[in-house]
């Protein structure tokens, strides 16, 4: 027998008023490690999101969040475009050489399937991006989980934007490009023949490649076919002509690379309606490949002074900007921070709502106990003692309680993680739990044991001799 | 053992002063046993209170196995009773959560000498009384004077040199009371204990080796 036994001695005796004040403790602490967990995993999302983008280069127009939004997160639409000189200058020319270029992935985007974004790149977003390194220091490239990627290197984007632009300028007036022209695919053979029904986009161009997640929420697989939808839902325009088949499915990423569509980038700039070269006036007489425009490009240098150098270059330049991804979404994790901060302080609120709670329940059960109290202050028991007693009781509840609401949140966590998956895209880890959750329980614990200490004071201050039973 | 001289207890109704227990002189010797009789109202609980450090007197000085316990602050009377003392209420005052062995166990926590060895003295205790197969059971399923005999072990279960004991036989009939009173005073008297019972019996006064009526140990005003 010692003081945490008469405590729990004396929960015991009170099962339904210790139960339900431990049920009121386990709600509010389940909803700070709720909110805790939807916290963590949302930035560790966002975090592992940028990797693989040192930087993007994107229109002039808009926001650098904007555009990291768009060409990272998959959210919002395209501000502007970007001209492929811009493009070509970071991949093999100028300033690919003076930063010492790892990677430079054009992207062209617009476009939708059932709401996930396609995606218009090069087959080096297969074979050159890389998320990272692995244990042996290897690039961690992104993986098939099925099927294969499609092939449309950068030489071919460069023969596309030629021809293109060959195209544009005899449409001008100028000469008319010649079947040669039209091997859009660079295999050599004219992609049809004098007096052949004009497919306007190759077969061998329409292929995609979907992202895990567009797989999963689609039930989409390699054979399945795609048709790219423009505009909003307000005014959407199908792209019949771009029907394409999906021919590979990438692995899981856990980030937003999960939720597009890929497709080579001269199938996306070929689709009807999309001008792949923007003329900024009809007198224009001069066009060349230079002019294709894009959305953005995914940069990544060898050498670390690489940054400064884009920065210095990018700041006076009127076709371009350049973002930096691990910027902007440190910053809009602090705006979102700042939200998150109001969430938790509601929620500690809600802690503080279950540890009242706590002392009211034991406050109220002091007058009942005040004959018991007596007898153990005749027995020899201190006042501190008996204060010592009811914060063990309150202190009790309120670690039962918090232990059971961490659990409770896991709980929920495994039950719900498919729906907050499919509506948030936070894949969340049920299973792993964190110091934070650890520091919560003994967080709660100390704050119901603070709340015992009113009820606790009025148990020690009970007049011995006036509840110890009749005098004589 | 106890040294009682020019005890006063006074309480304060307003602007009126109430002597709820006065004694001129009273002394106990170790291992005595004592009745401690007087009409109702006269303050016999007032000063087994006072002896067992419940209440501070108003003046005069109460010492108990050679300590002055008029001075002591409520901390340091506490944790005398908790060693020195033990107690028996004329309602037994058993905890109803607890067990019979529980309730026994409680005397010793709050003696600050609780140790594995007390387990062993409180399952003796109760098998002494009779009790040993009612160990678990609690006081709700226990007869009066089953809970009276628990309430026995309680008081001697840390060892004090003084047991006090307020009309013990509470609603008892009278055989079964004096079984269990005698019971209180083999033990004691084994184990050199003193005994101090307030009582309004004279049958059960007659057990013990003294009787002192209250109204003889009225200090003079």
């Amino acid at each position: 027998m010692n003081l945490w036994s008469i405590a729990r001695r004396n929960l015991r005796i009170r099962v339904l008023s210790s139960g339900l004040t431990t049920i009121s403790v386990a709600l509010g602490a389940g909803l700070v490690a709720a909110l805790w967990l939807m916290i963590a995993e949302t930035e560790q999302r966002y975090r592992q999101s940028y990797a693989g983008y040192q930087a993007v280069i994107g229109p002039k127009e808009g926001s650098p969040l904007a555009l990291v939004l768009n060409t990272v997160m998959n959210r919002g639409y395209a501000q502007g475009i970007v001209p492929m000189k811009v493009y070509r200058e970071l991949h093999d020319g100028r300033l690919a050489r003076r930063l010492g270029v790892n990677y430079a992935i054009p992207q062209a985007r617009g476009d939708f399937y059932e709401g996930f974004p396609l995606v218009g790149t090069t087959d080096e977003w297969f074979t050159r991006f890389s998320r990272g390194k692995d244990e042996s220091g290897a690039p961690v490239r992104l993986g098939m989980a099925e099927g294969e990627a499609w092939s449309f290197d950068h030489d071919a984007f460069v023969r596309f934007a030629e021809d293109k632009a060959r195209e544009v300028e005899a449409s001008l007036g100028g000469a008319p490009a010649s079947e040669e022209d039209h091997d859009h695919d660079g295999d050599g053979v004219p992609d049809h023949g004098p007096g052949e029904h004009v497919d306007p986009i190759p077969a061998a161009w329409r292929k995609a490649v979907i992202g895990a997640e567009v797989a999963r929420r689609l039930g989409l697989t390699v054979g399945g076919v795609i048709v790219p939808v423009h505009g909003t839902e307000d005014f959407e325009h199908l792209h019949d002509e771009a029907a394409s088949e999906v021919v590979g499915v990438l692995a899981p990423t856990g980030t937003p690379i999960d939720s597009a569509i890929y497709v080579p980038i001269s199938m996306f700039l070929s689709m009807d309606k999309h001008e792949a070269i923007h003329l900024s006036s009809p007198l224009v007489e001069d066009v060349s490949a230079d002019d294709i425009r894009i959305s953005a490009i995914v940069f990544d240098a060898k050498n670390h002074l690489a940054a400064s150098h884009l920065r210095t270059e990018f700041q006076n330049r009127s076709d371009a900007q350049v973002a930096w991804p691990h910027v902007e979404i440190a910053d809009l994790l602090r705006l979102v921070g700042n939200a998150a901060d109001v969430l938790r302080i509601f929620a500690w609120l809600v802690v503080a709502v279950a540890a009242m709670g706590v002392c009211v329940a034991l406050y109220n059960t002091m007058n009942e106990r005040r004959r018991e109290i007596a007898i153990m202050r005749a027995l020899g028991a201190r006042r501190a003692q008996i204060l010592g007693i009811v914060v063990l009781e309150a202190s009790a509840v309120s670690a039962i309680g918090a232990v059971l609401g961490v659990a409770l949140c896991h709980g929920a966590a495994f039950l719900f993680r498919t729906v907050v998956l499919e509506r948030t895209s936070v894949a969340l880890d049920w299973a792993a739990f964190t110091w934070d959750e650890a520091w919560l329980i003994v967080g709660v614990t100390v704050v119901g044991g603070l709340a015992g200490v009113l009820p606790a004071i009025k148990g020690s201050t009970v007049e011995v001799a006036d509840h110890l039973g009749p005098t004589t | 053992m106890i040294e009682i001289q020019n005890l006063r207890k006074a309480y304060r109704l307003g602007a009126r002063e109430v002597v709820a227990c006065s004694v001129r002189e009273l002394r106990i010797a170790s291992g005595e046993q004592v009745a401690l009789m007087g009409r109702s109202g006269c303050g016999k609980t007032t000063l087994l209170h006072v002896i067992a450090g419940i209440v501070r007197p108003t003046g005069g000085v109460v010492r108990v196995a050679g300590t002055d316990l008029a001075p002591l602050g409520e901390s340091a009377r506490d944790r005398f009773r908790g060693r020195h003392i033990g107690l028996v209420f004329q309602t037994f005052n058993l905890l109803q959560p607890f067990t019979a062995l529980e309730n026994v166990l409680l005397g010793a926590v709050f003696s600050g000498q609780a140790d594995g060895s007390h387990r062993q003295r409180a399952l003796e205790l109760l098998d002494r009384v009779g009790l040993a197969d009612r160990a678990d059971h609690r006081p709700g399923e226990l007869s009066i004077g089953q809970q009276q005999r628990v309430a026995i072990c309680r008081a001697l279960i840390h060892e004090p040199e003084l047991v006090l004991a307020d009309e013990p036989l509470g609603n008892q009939d009278p055989e079964t009371g004096a079984k269990v009173l005698r019971m209180l005073l083999d033990i004691a008297q084994d184990e050199g204990r003193t005994v101090v019972m307030v009582t309004h019996d004279p049958g059960s006064a007659a057990l013990m080796q003294r009787t002192v009526r209250l109204e003889d140990l009225r200090e003079v005003a």
